[in-house]
């Protein structure tokens, strides 16, 4: 498939805005500012556009949203805080490609008659900082940024706002509070941001990899962006594919694209030709899935009725040598690390579950202990206050569902059903 | 420019002056390499926050310490890719080398060790920061030849 | 008008409820650890879920607006799992240690664990270790702590203050201040009452009592005019605590650290016992019928040899309405003089004489909530956080709920950290900066865009021609720019508040500056509802309208104190004016001067060391009466605990002595004197305006001599004379001190810590510094409250009711 997000990053010079406009870069801002913000909307509402950053909410729907309050200012945020574990999915665009981003965003802007943005991006990608600065820089210089945007009279600034790991600021209404100088912990809903956000004013966040699609939906119009992918959501979309398989990296390819297809034909297929035993599809909190969905469509409305979900789009292949056990147990440390501690179900049971899954991969654990761990899993499922505690929920039920012969292994024979784990 | 004016400085990019709080807390951090008292201090007088306000902040975000460290932090993932990828066998190797274990400081005051949760760099893995560097595909072989660099 | 349906009944709600809200208006019980009415929703204890018909997850009902044709369960097997779970959670590691905590009997968690069980939870955990924090009335017991974050959200949310707050994330979060110091806050205690559990403790009711032993009475507290509701907490006869209970009384819940923690000064050492006559130069206990003797033969002696008008009576704003009508009819019928006053005299009486010049009004009470919803709320040179603190919380609500807050003001005082924009003004010159305002509004032309038919335009007009923007910034400090833009800003709003205190306490407002406010209002065209200045004390509205003041050709306080020998009885109740009143020197020569000083108190105050004879007088909550606050609001004080030694009601002093001057005033008990005031005639006026034009000059402004100027006050902590009486807040602060600030300090080589000599043209004191940066360069504050520092031998008295700052200047000591 031809690449549309990542077009040219194989350049050496591909973060730099000569290079970008030399491959035709900023000329859908110029379509842009010859149509109506609200021909934009249009536009990406047909297009049919689904936020890339796990949730999948129509693009356009949330602009629509948005640009209807009537309280101004309006502040766009780019979501670049990519936690989840398993995915890198924005890091090319980011690092290598950060004008497509910064053309996306001052379309948005223009749609959205938003004048200020950040760039929301995660302590821990200080390369991608520095990248960002720069390209902001040259798009102030060119014009592209401040008070009159390529002479159209539009005002649009835009400046990076650096987390400082916190795995929750990735749920937008943290992120939000963040931006703000709290603790990125989630707000309730409603109001949602896109009435009330930042500062209380209508905000949309959007990820990066949404708003590196716009300049291409603008230049190639609904119609023909809409042929990409599958039709119920459509497009290209970034895969992240890692662990044991043979090419790991992010792959830019239609959506719907089976997930073999992904792991067999892209990556190169599980590493040193050993046994795929399980796949997370979209990032840690994604529940696993066994080898007999590999050909399910990698999409927003297809993993969900597989039991799992797109998520990030961050594929996560497991071969017969890792035990899963250890796995659970290390997404669970996760979660328990990056709970906020604002909810009780949260704050308390992924410490209580990293406890169980410790001692049942440590050789301790007990009988029953199975059981517990559903019994609070499903405690937490759809009670927290966000989702982070619904992954965490999803992540053990997934496991449980799916291997729990080999939870039970662990338990009974107190050592690992896969010898290397 | 004085840290106050910088911190000052950084606030006008928000409608809020709060706004510049984490950037803040960044500024004063490159200084000393973690947040003392008065580091908190010099935040909260210039944006005109409670030190506890200050101090709730920074102790939620992880990249933020609060006491000092080595002269060079490794932040070393240990998350399921890299930890697949053999990133725990690391942190043993680092420890027996340099008696460091994670969350600790080497008693010369070179290194300090932390497990950092998924650094983006899954394809990659096992992957770490030193201060700001970014190191990748590590193995047994190239690690110390990477961390022996950084005095 | 929404309707839904809750467990099966159809209910009503208006738009904004949320599910919660609901429920508690219709007696819907739903469990809630988190939920605090004050304060947004914050949905992280989940035990609030519900479950409503159509939705996929249970609802926290905290945080979910009810909506129309909701159908609501807030009591279903999936509920009670889902609360049993996270009560399970919540005590894997709270200490079981119920039977030594205080909360045991009225904490949340143990009564939730109680109906949803079990008693053991599946998960076993280690318990936390944390040191338990104590601080002088806060003791924090981090272990207990469920992380609810209540007590967070109070301090800062609702106090402004941000003492606290949740250090760390997820399981290792912990409330606590920034270094785990000891608490340095307000003390309000207000995190106390928000704790549902037994995290938080007042340390003076630590291991008193189990709380079932508890009898609860409700009270008016007897600080400041707010006139809160205290819930008072007795054991045995005694009162151990105090508590705000949400929803009770004018504050609704609310309490400051004083009526919180200050009710013990009932109990202080230097309460009275008995009466004391002086014999030979020494004061001798006697009885109460050889007082009153006493008491009745001298005064009758010295009417009869120099007529009724050579004696004179202080009333008091913190006795109650009974004592005080019993004191104005004392004098006016057994003595028949008119000499008589209040300490309000020295600061609220200007208030109301302002708004009788400019509204044409008696009486303007104020109304606690009025900030709230006003587009632009001015504060003007007043700390009214600290002096009237739950008045004060509106301020900053209304600053929440998006009224901007302009704060003229030269001390980063709390309301000055929140303003929207704080003009740090050169103390004492406010009356400058509203009549630049007025001067602006009428270079606007906004006289023109209305019809304004109040007298005086062109006095005003001419009075304030020379306050340019240019000359205001000279005179005030604050930059011609934020001037203007704040002036702006104030005229220009939908909806406006000015609000300020004049207080017998403070010197750097008068009447002048009352004047200027309300021309500057009804320029606006703003009644006197627009004008915000609360009474200073528990009754002292009620004690001026109870005629506690000349109503004829009587002498007033200046008549009185301030004029050595122009009387030679004074009958002082329940005050102390050595201590709260300016210039202390001219006080005492005055009182020294006098043949017969009477003092009738409840504790042996400074003015008592002089008296000739001392009467014990019953103090709140020893006896019943009735307090009435800034809002003109009667409000009942009941009698709680039994008297101090052979004290009694200041009423029943004047009742009997009355007698014994032959002259029985007929009011037998509590109850007819209770129906005689409320027949008093109520005191009207009806609205007249007028400008009064206000011109600013100071009357002892700095000069070389004396380059700094003081300004005194009330803390927070403190209020008036009385509080210092009460052990816990002595534990805060009990020591006189002078705040300087860091630049004045380095210009005249003052440390922090280190005694000064402050000097100004009539006397001198020894005092610590405190340098500060709430101050500016130039002020000095000094807090009134400490006799032992007899700050105000450095002040005057202004009879003319002008602001009355005090120039000093420093000598560090050697």
């Amino acid at each position: 498939m031809e690449r549309f997000l990542l077009k040219n990053i194989d350049s050496p010079d591909s973060a730099g805005i000569g290079e970008y406009l030399r491959t035709g870069g900023y000329a859908s801002l110029k379509k842009a500012f010859g149509m109506e913000p609200a021909d934009i909307i249009a536009e990406v509402k047909a297009a049919g556009l689904r936020g890339r950053g796990g949730a999948g909410f129509p693009t356009g729907m949330k602009w629509d949203f948005a640009s209807r309050d009537p309280k101004f200012p309006k502040y766009l945020i780019c979501n670049a805080d990519e936690g989840e574990p398993g995915t890198f999915k924005d890091r090319p665009i980011l690092e290598k490609n950060p004008h497509l981003l910064i053309e996306g965003m001052v379309i948005s802007a223009y749609a959205l008659k938003s004048e200020r943005g950040y760039i929301y991006l995660r302590g821990e990608y200080p390369h991608a900082r520095a990248v960002l600065d720069k390209a902001i820089a040259e798009a102030y210089e060119a014009g592209f940024l401040g008070g009159d945007v390529a002479g159209s009279g539009f005002r649009f600034d835009l400046s990076v706002h650096q987390g400082a790991g916190a795995y929750i600021c990735g749920e937008e209404t943290a992120l939000i509070d963040s931006i703000e100088g709290r603790r990125g912990q989630p707000r309730i809903k409603p109001p949602f941001p896109v009435n009330v956000g930042a500062w209380g004013k209508p905000t949309v966040v959007n990820n990066v990899e949404t708003l590196a699609n716009i300049p291409l939906i603008v230049s190639m119009g609904a119609g023909r962006y809409s042929e990409i992918g599958n039709p119920e959501c459509p497009g290209p979309k970034l895969f992240s594919v890692s662990c044991c398989v043979e090419r790991p990296g992010v792959y830019e390819l239609p959506m719907g694209i089976p997930l073999r297809e992904i792991i067999y034909e892209h990556a190169g297929g599980v590493r040193g030709g050993r046994e795929l035993k399980a796949v997370i599809p979209g990032g840690i909190s994604t529940p696993v899935l066994t080898p007999d969905v590999l050909d399910c469509p990698m999409d927003f409305v297809n993993l969900p009725k597989r039991g799992s979900m797109l998520g990030s789009g961050a594929v996560m292949v497991f071969d017969d040598t890792v035990c899963l056990v250890r796995v659970c147990w290390r997404a669970m440390r996760f979660f328990e690390h990056e709970s906020c501690g604002k909810c009780t179900p949260c704050r308390e049971g992924t410490g209580w579950m990293r406890n169980i899954l410790e001692r049942m991969e440590g050789g301790f654990g007990r009988d029953g202990d199975i059981e517990l761990l559903q019994d609070i899993a499903r405690s937490i499922m759809g009670k927290t206050f966000c989702p982070l505690g619904d992954g965490a929920a999803g992540v053990v039920l997934g496991f449980l569902r799916n291997f729990s012969d080999e939870f039970m292994y662990h338990i009974t024979n107190k050592k690992c059903l896969a010898e290397s784990g | 420019m004085d840290i106050m004016d910088e911190i000052r400085d950084l606030s006008r990019k928000y409608p809020d002056r709060r706004g510049a709080l984490l950037p803040a807390l960044y500024v004063v951090q490159k200084e000393a390499g973690w947040l003392s008292q008065e580091a908190l201090d010099t935040v909260s007088r210039a944006l005109n926050l409670p030190q506890a306000t200050v101090k709730g902040v920074a102790t939620f975000y992880a990249m933020y310490k609060h006491r000092p460290m080595g002269r060079h932090l490794i932040q070393l993932c240990t998350n399921v890719a890299c930890m697949i990828m053999g990133a725990e066998r690391l942190v043993d190797l680092i420890s027996g080398r340099y008696g460091l274990e994670p969350g600790g400081t080497t008693d010369d005051g070179r290194f300090s060790l932390v497990i950092m949760e998924c650094i983006g760099a899954c394809d990659r893995a096992p992957a770490m920061l030193v201060d700001t560097d970014f190191h990748a595909d590590l193995t047994a072989d190239n690690i110390f030849e990477i961390l022996e660099k950084y005095e | 008008m929404i309707e839904l349906t809750i467990n099966g009944r159809k209910l009503q709600a208006r738009k904004g409820m949320t599910i919660l809200d609901v429920a508690r208006e219709n007696n819907i019980y739903i469990p809630h650890l988190c939920w605090d009415r004050r304060l947004k929703p914050y949905g992280g204890c989940r035990l609030c879920l519900v479950e409503v018909e159509g939705q996929r997850k249970l609802m926290a009902s905290c945080s979910s607006p009810a909506e129309n044709g909701m159908v609501v369960h807030t009591d279903t097997p999936a509920l009670r799992k889902a609360r049993k779970t996270v009560l399970e959670l919540l005590l894997v590691h709270h200490p079981l240690d119920c039977p030594i905590c205080d909360k045991a009997g009225e904490c949340s968690l143990q009564d939730l664990a109680y109906k949803y069980g079990p008693s053991q939870s599946r998960f076993y955990g280690e318990r936390k270790h944390d040191p338990e924090a104590t601080s002088p009335l806060i003791d924090r017991n981090p272990n207990r702590c469920i992380l609810c974050g209540r007590c967070v959200r109070v301090c800062w949310e609702h106090q402004g203050v941000g003492a606290i707050n949740l250090i760390g994330r997820g399981f290792k979060t912990k409330v606590s201040p920034a270094f785990e110091e000891t608490l340095d806050c307000e003390f309000c205690g207000q995190c106390i009452d928000a704790c549902p559990v037994g995290a938080l403790g007042a340390k003076p009711y630590k291991y008193r009592a189990r709380a079932w032993f508890l009898e609860s009475r409700d009270s008016i507290c007897p600080y400041c005019a707010v006139g809160c509701t205290l819930t008072l907490d007795v054991r045995e006869g005694r009162i151990l605590r105090v508590r705000g209970v949400d929803g009770k009384g004018v504050n609704r819940g609310d309490l400051c650290g004083k009526g919180r923690f200050g009710f013990d000064f009932i109990y202080g050492d230097s309460r009275l016992t008995s009466p004391l006559i002086r014999t030979d130069g020494e004061l001798k206990e006697v009885s109460w019928e050889e007082a009153l003797h006493y008491v009745a033969g001298r005064l009758k002696a010295i009417k009869e040899e120099h007529g009724p008008d050579a004696i004179g009576a202080i009333g008091s704003p913190r006795t109650t309405l009974e004592d005080n009508y019993m004191l104005a009819r004392f004098m006016r019928e057994a003595v028949g003089t008119d000499n008589l006053d209040t300490s309000a005299r020295l600061g609220y009486a200007w208030v109301l004489k302002g708004v009788e010049e400019t509204y044409g009004i008696r009486l303007n009470p104020v109304r606690l909530d009025s900030p709230v919803g006003k587009d632009a709320v001015l504060v003007i040179e007043s700390d009214i956080t600290s002096t009237h603190p739950i008045f004060g919380l509106k301020f900053l609500e209304a600053k929440l709920n998006g009224s901007r807050l302009l704060v003229v003001e030269p001390r980063k005082t709390k309301l000055a950290r929140h303003a929207s924009a704080w003009l740090r003004i050169r103390p004492g010159t406010s009356t400058a900066f509203l009549n630049g305002l007025v001067r602006y509004a009428l270079a606007g032309g906004v006289h023109l865009k209305k019809e304004i038919t109040t007298e005086g335009l062109e006095e005003l007009q001419e009075s304030v021609k020379d306050y340019t923007p240019q000359r205001v910034s000279e005179m005030t400090g604050i930059a011609e720019d934020d001037f203007t833009e704040a002036a702006r800003e104030f005229i220009t709003a939908e909806s406006r508040l000015l609000a300020m205190t004049v207080s017998a306490a403070e010197n750097q407002k008068g009447i002048e500056t009352v004047r200027a406010a309300a021309n500057l209002l009804m320029l606006l065209g703003e009644g006197p509802e627009a004008l915000q200045i609360p009474a200073d004390y528990s009754n002292t509205y009620g004690a001026w309208l109870m005629g506690v003041r000349p109503l004829g050709k009587g002498r007033d306080l200046y008549g009185m104190l301030y004029s050595p020998g122009a009387v030679r009885a004074l009958y002082v109740m329940g005050e102390d004016p050595l201590v709260t009143m300016p210039d202390a020197d001219r006080i005492e020569e005055a009182l020294k001067g006098l043949d017969l000083l009477i003092v009738q108190d409840i504790r042996m105050s400074e003015t008592a060391k002089l008296a000739d004879v001392i009467l014990p007088a019953a103090s709140w909550a020893e006896k019943e009466g009735t307090f009435m606050n800034a809002e003109g609001l009667p409000q009942p004080v009941p009698k709680v605990v039994a008297a101090t030694g052979d004290s009694i009601a200041d009423w029943m002093i004047l009742r009997n002595l009355a007698r014994l001057m032959g002259h029985d005033l007929g009011s037998m008990d509590l109850e007819t004197l209770q129906d005689e005031i409320s027949g008093l005639p109520p005191e009207t006026g009806t609205q007249r305006w007028r400008f009064a034009p206000s011109d600013w000059r100071l009357k002892e402004g700095p000069d070389a001599e004396y380059p700094v100027v003081l300004v005194t006050g009330n803390i927070m902590q403190h209020s008036g004379a009385l509080s210092v009486m009460s052990k816990s807040l002595s534990h805060v602060l009990s020591d006189a001190f002078v705040q300087i600030s860091p630049e004045d300090a380095a210009k005249f080589g003052v440390e922090d810590g280190g005694f000064i000599r402050i000097v100004s043209r009539r006397d001198s004191v020894f005092i610590k510094a405190r340098v500060s940066d709430e101050i500016p360069e130039g002020m000095l504050f000094v807090p009134v409250h400490f006799a032992h520092a007899r700050v105000n031998a450095l002040t005057f008295a202004s009879p003319d009711g002008t602001a009355h700052l005090t120039a000093v200047r420093l000598e560090p000591k050697a």
